[in-house]
């Protein structure tokens, strides 16, 4: 055994160990950045809130909107449950010729949201948890008689599983205060903390020239990452019904670790990039990397617009724009509608559109080792019911997209991804 | 001359008994919020039966049957026109020399010994008396402290006044301290007191007392500032400007010149301080 002490670029799970060569997982969803909309009104409006914002869910769309709501609110998605998944067309193709997709799905059940604002003799206080990104991946698929990159050589057998699980989690304090009554200012400190566990095991049966073995690859990663996302925001009514938010946030690391490990047995008289031959059937191979690198979050400003038609309607409309934090990245803009009505003072339905585009670039032919590109587009429904100081929200979200994956290292051949979210949300809210 | 300005004025009233300037991002089911039930009433009520309590355990009430019964004959016909005919209104002298006067939620209006002295007629009673019931009609305590019977799915007064275990009687306790507070020591919120003044004015003037009678009153205790009102003085906006509202008030809607009843005679007669 030997241990392969440092990687750069997209770690060893993106080497070349494989005679099924499985391109580098990404984690959580790095390449959009709308992944799971939070708070009771928001979601169900499909996240347009930077200009409404006047509820406890208000410290995570727009602090200054805070200081707008009927006296102190508790909020709080009881549960949220999230389905999500990812369908790579013809990732595999066996013996006949027939292509197989590699699909991927992650199920997820947990509170994503918590808020409260307090009014004091200043201004609003806030504080609030929220998950913005939440992912419980799993893949357990058998394939059989595959093609083999070695020539001589078929896979009889593929067995795959994949464990990955991966959250994200902001917490912290807002504040927000009024200039004038037309025009408010907050700011939200959050703290930053993900964790993220992915297990990867992919056993091969391989006919390798008319001998039958087995080729192993085992692998972990390990990840957390500590930092900040300070958001500003402004909120500004220019006349009667109609209301301008602004926010400002980034998210800045303060420390990372990303821990990869594999164990590889590989085929014998195949001659691996850099690695001993396997003839010996006990030889096993480790490789370890420890890497601190800090990814880079984007630069991203909202400004959101809303119309309170009446007191039964408001509309809402916000644009992002998120630069591009690093290079391989594109910066993105993406664009939410949402829609509050009120059937009678206790019930509402909500519902909204919102794009989470991708914030990679598109994948190219000819090249290899390409980020996935998928630009997905959604749709959200809810409906609350009030009594005098509380109110409960059940809702969904819906995102789809279809794009462009390189899912096998080293090959320049693209696959169609096909990608969705599914997110079922029960909330509840309190004006005390 | 009498009817039109009486008109005004009742306008006035409702006016400034909607909520501030409707605020455009108020959705409908706020409105719940604002509404009251039945059950609302009687926890307002009870919890100011228990304030009352507390009002007549710092000061005794004076036994004086004759007189009790004239303060509460001019303080349930100012009543009438306060808007809360669901609220039986009960008035009571306190046997103190400190000129002061107080109302707890539910109807209960105390008006102290050294109060009456300073008055000179029945329409100054009246004002006073006035002011008072606007606290309760517009439910300046009930709205700070947010007592309202239980919302289905929310904590309320009405499992407070219940007092079902230690814990929510102690809640209870707390809010009672917290009433007694704003009336002995913090005040209410001086928005409140300058809404008090104009209300109280507006009822006065509809029970044809004279609208002025509030300002001779509050003139004349500021002239006599000393021990005697320094409990109503910290716990009041300043004199100088509640005059100074009550004026424009009074002259906005054309009543500052206007002759209505001061019965003094009828005031003298019933009310013998010494």
């Amino acid at each position: 055994m030997w241990i392969f002490d440092k990687m750069s670029g997209r770690g060893i799970f993106g080497l070349i160990l494989s005679t099924l060569l499985l391109a580098a997982p990404a984690l959580a969803d790095d390449y959009h950045y709308n992944n799971i909309l939070v708070g009771d009104r928001a979601a169900g409006m499909g996240g347009a809130f930077t200009a409404v914002s006047d509820n406890a869910s208000g410290c995570y769309y727009n602090p200054a909107g805070i200081v707008y709501g009927v006296g102190s609110n508790l909020s709080a998605s009881v549960n949220a449950f999230s389905v999500s998944n990812k369908t790579y067309k013809g990732a595999l193709t066996d013996v006949s010729g027939n292509a197989l997709d590699w699909e991927q799905t992650s199920t997820v059940l947990l509170p994503n949201f918590f808020g409260a604002t307090y009014d004091s003799p200043y201004g609003t206080l806030g504080f609030s948890y929220a998950v913005p990104d939440s992912v419980q991946r799993k893949q357990k698929q058998t394939f059989t008689n595959i093609k083999s990159s070695i020539p001589g050589a078929q896979i009889d057998e593929y067995i795959l599983n994949i464990n990955d699980v991966d959250n994200t989690y902001v917490f912290g304090p807002s504040f927000g205060m009024k200039a004038t009554d037309d025009l408010s200012f907050g700011v939200t400190l959050y703290g930053f903390y993900r964790d993220a566990t992915v297990i990867r095991n992919q056993l091969l049966r391989v006919d390798n020239n008319g001998n039958d073995e087995f080729e192993w690859n085992n692998g972990y990663i390990y990840r957390t990452e500590y930092g900040v996302k300070p958001m500003l925001g402004a909120m500004w009514s220019p006349t009667e019904k109609l209301v301008l938010g602004l926010t400002v946030s980034k998210g800045i690391l303060f420390d990372s670790s990303n821990e990869q490990q594999v164990t590889f047995r590989g085929l014998s008289g195949y001659t691996y990039s850099g690695l001993p031959d396997f003839s010996n059937p006990d030889s096993l191979v480790f490789l370890k990397v420890d890497d601190d690198t800090k990814r880079k979050f984007p630069l991203t400003s909202t400004l959101g617009l809303a119309y309170f038609a009446s007191p039964e309607l408001l509309l809402s409309l916000d644009v992002s724009y998120h630069d591009a934090p690093e290079d391989g990245m594109e910066s993105v803009i993406n664009a939410a509608a949402g829609i509050e009505y009120y059937l009678t003072d206790r019930y509402a339905l909500r519902a909204g559109l919102f794009s989470d585009l991708a914030n990679t670039p598109d994948v190219k032919s000819g090249v290899t080792n390409q980020d996935e590109h998928v630009d997905l587009f959604g749709g959200s429904i809810s409906l609350a019911r009030f009594t005098r100081s509380t109110s409960t929200t059940v809702g969904v979200t819906y995102s789809y997209g279809s794009g462009d994956s390189q899912i096998i290292s080293g090959s320049s051949s693209v696959q169609d991804l096909e990608s969705s979210n599914l997110l079922a949300f029960l909330s509840a809210a309190y004006n005390f | 001359m009498r009817i039109t300005t009486f008109c005004v004025t009742l306008g006035l009233l409702l006016v400034t008994a909607l909520p501030a300037a409707a605020d455009f991002r108020t959705r409908i089911s706020q409105q719940l919020a604002a509404e009251t039930t039945l059950s609302d009433v009687e926890a307002e009520i009870s919890f100011g039966r228990d304030v009352a309590a507390r009002i007549l355990g710092n000061y005794p009430q004076m036994r004086n049957e004759r007189l009790t019964r004239y303060v509460n004959l001019v303080g349930k016909g100012v009543a009438e026109y306060a808007g809360r005919p669901e609220l039986n209104f009960h008035f009571a002298v306190l046997n103190t020399s400190s000129v002061n006067a107080f109302a707890a939620p539910g109807g209960y209006v105390f008006i102290t010994k050294g109060a009456l002295k300073l008055m000179q007629d029945e329409s100054e009673l009246a004002a006073v008396l006035a002011h008072e019931i606007a606290h309760i009609s517009e439910k300046h305590i009930v709205k700070e402290l947010n007592i309202r019977a239980e919302d289905e799915e929310g904590k309320s007064i009405t499992s407070l006044v219940g007092g079902s275990s230690d814990p929510i009687r102690i809640a209870l306790q707390q809010m009672v301290d917290k009433a007694i507070e704003i009336l002995f020591k913090r005040g209410y919120l001086q928005e409140d007191e300058y809404a008090a003044d104009l209300a109280g004015n507006g009822y006065i003037a509809m029970t044809s007392y004279d609208p002025t009678a509030l300002q001779r009153y509050i003139t004349r205790m500021q002239a006599q500032a000393g021990a005697k009102t320094a409990e109503r003085d910290k716990t009041h906006p300043p004199a100088d400007e509640r005059i100074n509202r009550l004026g424009v008030f009074l002259e906005n809607n054309q009543l500052s010149s206007t002759l209505l009843s001061f019965t003094k005679e009828r005031f003298k007669r019933y009310v013998d301080i010494r």
